[in-house]
């Protein structure tokens, strides 16, 4: 499939629930805080920093899903 | 320098340019002139650092308005991409004017002018070290500089970091970028989400943790003065010329500038622009974008 096709199948602008609750925002904001805090540049990096979320809510959430059995998509929320 | 302006600049630029900006492009752009230098900034000695980041000689071409059109249009060669070289385009250019307000400044018309332009809002504080920059920055009105921008962001560009937003926008303005990521870790859309909310997020969160490392482990005073702050002593400008002389300078520089630009426009770039391609969106004034996504 090709820019152009996906470009051309494009018919959507309802809203749409956000995936993500505050709650799960302000956990994992407030972890950041508490480890970049303590930790310094090891957290506080370009790398690890925009990443932050994605790992903690995303995929750190479904390994621990996975873990307990749980094999659906799963996430903090 | 600016801290976390960077990563706030990205949505409220991303609201502005809207399909016709990729914003890994616009990501790519605001953090590229730190993202190979800052490293190197804090391994000169200190009493270099300012020129070694923004003067020259030095990597101070890496903040100038010329490396962001050379940036651009290697990529719009390689590509072919118009929203990703538009993205690095505007997105380094707004890196450049933020990093006016530091005592250091940025040379935005080199190599036409090698005159750092500044308002001097607060010190370029990298001779001390990465902890004491950050503890400089945070207890200046930088601090105040970041709080702003993560305002204003909130306020005029909430909306940019919505799901709606960014399966509207943001992936039809790089459907490429987003489908290939998508392929190739198979992320689910949610997750993608989450890649493109966490620069907004790495930049609100690195602001509350400096601002309170500076209060509560380098426990410096908080001095939102202009100039400041006080505590590191008096900043060293990269150049004593009268401020006459640095309009004049800068004026030269901006025309030679201007003219090279509209050189290069006509020998290459506008035949580069011509071959490459808009992302489908923009051709077909279409809103809105399933197809890469499929729910």
């Amino acid at each position: 499939m090709t820019p152009g096709d996906l470009g051309r199948r494009a018919a959507q602008s309802s809203t749409s629930p956000e995936p993500w609750p505050w709650w799960s925002w302000l956990l994992t904001f407030s972890s950041y805080v508490v480890l970049g805090f303590t930790l310094r540049s090891v957290v506080l990096n370009w790398i690890v920093g925009p990443v932050y979320p994605l790992v903690v809510m995303y995929l750190v959430a479904t390994g621990f899903r996975w873990l307990l059995g749980r094999r659906e998509p799963g996430a903090l929320a | 320098m600016s801290w976390a302006a960077h990563e706030f600049e990205n949505y409220f630029l991303q609201r502005k340019t809207g399909v016709k900006a990729s914003f890994l492009g616009l990501a790519l752009g605001t953090l590229g002139p730190d993202l190979f230098t800052k490293y190197f900034v804090y391994h000169v000695p200190p009493a270099d650092a300012a020129r070694f980041h923004r003067g020259f000689p030095g990597v101070g071409f890496s903040h100038s308005l010329l490396f962001g059109v050379v940036l651009a249009a290697l990529v719009l060669r390689v590509s072919g991409s118009r929203s990703w070289a538009a993205g690095i385009l505007i997105g380094q250019w707004a890196h450049v004017l933020t990093d006016f307000c530091d005592t250091a400044g940025d040379m935005p018309f080199f190599p036409f002018s090698i005159e750092p332009v500044t308002i001097s809002m607060w010190k370029h504080a990298a001779s001390q070290g990465r902890y004491g920059d950050a503890a400089a920055y945070y207890s200046s009105l930088g601090a105040v500089w970041d709080f702003f921008w993560m305002c204003t962001t909130l306020c005029f560009a909430r909306v940019a970091m919505s799901r709606d937003y960014f399966r509207r926008v943001v992936v039809p303005a790089d459907p490429r970028a987003w489908g290939w990521l998508r392929r190739h870790t198979r992320l689910p859309e949610r997750a993608l989400l989450l890649v493109y909310q966490g620069i907004f997020f790495y930049g609100a969160g690195r602001m509350t943790s400096w601002f309170l490392v500076a209060r509560f482990r380098e426990r410096t005073p908080f001095q939102p003065t202009w100039g400041g702050p006080a505590y590191i002593g008096p900043a060293k400008d990269l150049s004593n010329a009268p401020l006459v002389e640095v309009l004049v300078r800068t004026a030269i520089g901006a025309a030679l500038f201007a003219g090279f630009l509209a050189l290069c426009w006509h020998l290459f770039i506008r035949r580069w622009w011509e071959r490459g391609e808009d992302p489908p969106i923009v051709g077909e004034r279409e809103r809105g974008l399933r197809a890469v996504f499929g729910d």
